[in-house]
């Protein structure tokens, strides 16, 4: 494998509140090579988004971090002023999930698009040059006119290919995506989508892609890395991960998917989804495993190569293709 | 009057640009409000006599046709003093929140921006300065560099920074915290631009509003300081000297003086007030 441009390892984030340190992340560790498209899949609050704002070093000011990340060889976590400018500026591009809230309201759209480019010290015509150029990419044809317009009179899926536009401006290598069709509707997410992978491929950038749709991972990542309550429980080729999934975990929440044509009740994972600083010192899906045992809960189990997979589970070879969730519902499924 | 206007500000679509509709209220107050600032500058068109030309013969005259509202008890047409005293009544108040505003915007969001130990003893001096009426700060100064229009601007800018800062502070913290920040911080935009072209004019509707809800006050209190005899000295044309200077005629029987001065600084409070209620209600009706 060609050295990774982004590399995180063991990561770890706790953010003190109310006297205790509370942990939002265990330990994540995963790798990004150049042109690598690797998707980061989880429900809500497991710490997807927060493992990309400790990417950007846009963590609470309280968070503490241990591990590293490293970007093209440079340590992310230690980067002095400028380095880290210089890195958020020109190393990645950011893609919010609502472009409404991460654009200025009060001032235009071209402002929003050109703030990365003028800051990095392009000429102002120049830069607007550029600037059509880039919406024209992403499928808008009336750049200029769109550039004077306020956030407020575009459509939402017309702003996010503003911040996509706004994000590929100064040439990063690597695109953090953080669920960027989730606010948008379902064909304006098939448009926005078809640009983004279409763009990425022609510059060949990296992208961590962050949403809760395996389905659309599985589509349009090369990896997929699973994390729950803070942890990545397995990370494996996207194809693989959706076809044959190996941690409990992975298994439970591609059941959890509801199926077209089929009119049976959507099966879910019983218990609820734990934060991680309310995980115990084992595995931090033990609550909710039907498998799980004593060791399970009393022994975190690592990241392991299963089957050319890195899975987190003790039992990995064993349940291979085995995992069953019990149905709290009588006549379920 | 509550200058504390719970105001809260977020995304506001430009103003007047399309969908939001002036505020024909709003418009009438200012256009009140700039014809007295008109009518101040243009004192030597507006008023008929010099405001300290007196005739100790026609002392404490009822208004005529040559004294539209009599005279004082030394001869000078109340009117004509009334209409160049609004020059010193209004830019008194005018000097004040401008350098008020200035540095309890700067302090405000540099500490939010900053954070940290600075915001810290920002947020404990503003506190500080919040505890001591204006009033006294004025008279402490005057004590020290002497009566005149300086030493009462300089303590009530103090004395009203924190009027400014300590509402914005809050407001622009949570504004701070909002996407569109992060992803000017992302785009490698500095700290000074992104505060200056980006988080300030997100919170411009509400220092617009706790600007002019202050600049009443400030007039109040210039007035007050002047009545005590801390601020510009008679002869001086000043509503705060008139209203104390007409003190005597007052309980002779000739209460023009001090009324009429008085009325002037009561209705440009309160038109200045109802304008900045109005504001404070359009920067809450944004957020």
């Amino acid at each position: 494998m060609s050295r990774a441009l982004l590399d995180v390892d063991r990561l770890q984030v706790r953010i003190p509140a109310a006297g205790r340190s509370r942990t939002v992340i265990h330990d994540a560790t995963f790798s990004i090579a150049s042109g690598e498209s690797v998707g980061l899949v989880g429900e809500s609050g497991s710490g997807k988004s927060m493992t990309a704002r400790a990417i950007m070093r846009l963590l609470p000011s309280r968070a503490v971090t241990a591990g590293s990340i490293a970007f093209d060889g440079q340590p992310v976590l230690t980067m002095g002023r400028a380095a880290l400018r210089a890195f958020r500026a020109s190393g990645i591009g950011m893609i919010y999930q609502d472009p409404r809230a991460h654009i200025n309201p009060v001032r235009t759209n071209g402002d929003f698009v050109l703030e990365g480019m003028l800051a990095a010290g392009l000429g102002r015509g120049a830069a607007e040059e550029r600037a059509l150029d880039l919406l024209r990419a992403v499928g808008i044809g009336d750049g200029a006119r769109r550039l004077r317009q306020y956030p407020h009179q575009l459509s939402g899926g017309l702003l996010q290919r503003m911040m996509i536009a706004a994000a590929l401006s100064t040439g990063p290598r690597l695109l953090l995506a953080d669920e960027p069709t989730t606010a948008l509707d379902v064909t304006t997410q098939e448009e926005v989508m078809a640009i983004l992978d279409e763009l990425r491929a022609e510059r060949g950038l990296a992208m961590l892609f962050i949403t809760h749709d395996l389905d659309l991972a599985s589509a349009v990542t090369d990896r997929m890395a699973v994390m729950y309550a803070g942890m990545i429980v397995e990370i494996g080729t996207s194809a693989g991960v959706h076809a044959d999934a190996l941690h409990p975990y992975t298994v439970g929440l591609l059941g959890s998917r509801p199926a077209i044509g089929s009119r049976a009740r959507i099966r879910t994972i019983p218990g609820r989804p734990v934060s991680a600083f309310e995980a115990g010192p084992g595995c931090v899906f033990a609550g909710r495993c039907p498998h799980a045992t004593d060791i399970c809960a009393a022994q975190r189990p690592e990241l392991r190569p299963v089957g050319g997979r890195l899975v987190a589970c003790h039992f990995a070879e064993e349940l291979k293709g085995k995992v069953r969730f019990g149905d709290a519902r009588a006549g379920d499924a | 009057m509550s200058i504390a206007a719970a105001a809260l500000v977020t995304v506001e679509p430009p103003a007047g640009r399309d969908g939001r509709r002036a505020d024909p209220a709003l418009i009438g107050l200012a256009a009140v409000l700039t014809a007295l600032v008109l009518a101040a500058i243009a004192a030597p068109l507006i008023a008929t006599q010099a405001p300290d030309a007196g005739n100790i013969l026609a002392a404490n005259a009822p208004p005529s046709a040559a004294h539209l509202l009599g005279t004082d008890a030394l001869g000078r047409d109340i009117f004509s003093r009334l209409v160049y005293g609004a020059r010193l009544s209004l830019l008194g108040p005018t000097l004040i929140i401008v350098i008020a505003t200035t540095v309890g915007v700067t302090l405000a969001i540099s500490a939010v921006w900053v954070g940290g130990w600075y915001d810290l003893v920002v947020g404990r001096v503003l506190d500080l300065l919040f505890a001591i009426p204006g009033l006294l700060v004025a008279i402490i100064a005057v004590a020290v560099l002497g009566t005149g229009l300086t030493a009462p601007v300089i303590a009530l800018s103090i004395a009203y920074t924190p009027y400014i800062a300590r509402v914005l502070r809050s407001v622009a913290l949570r504004e701070r915290h909002l996407g569109y920040i992060e992803s000017c911080q992302l785009a490698g935009a500095s700290g000074a631009a992104i505060c200056v072209r980006h988080l300030l004019p997100n919170v411009m509707p509400l220092i617009r509003a706790q600007a002019t809800l202050a600049f009443g006050a400030a007039l109040v209190d210039l007035a007050a300081v002047s009545y005590l005899g801390l601020g510009v000295q008679p002869p001086t044309a000043e509503w705060g000297i008139m209203v104390s200077d007409g003190q005597s005629s007052l309980l002779n029987g000739y209460p023009l003086e001090s009324i009429s001065a008085g009325a002037m600084i009561v209705v440009v409070v309160v038109l200045v007030n109802l304008a900045g209620e109005r504001l404070a209600a359009r920067a809450e009706a944004a957020g």
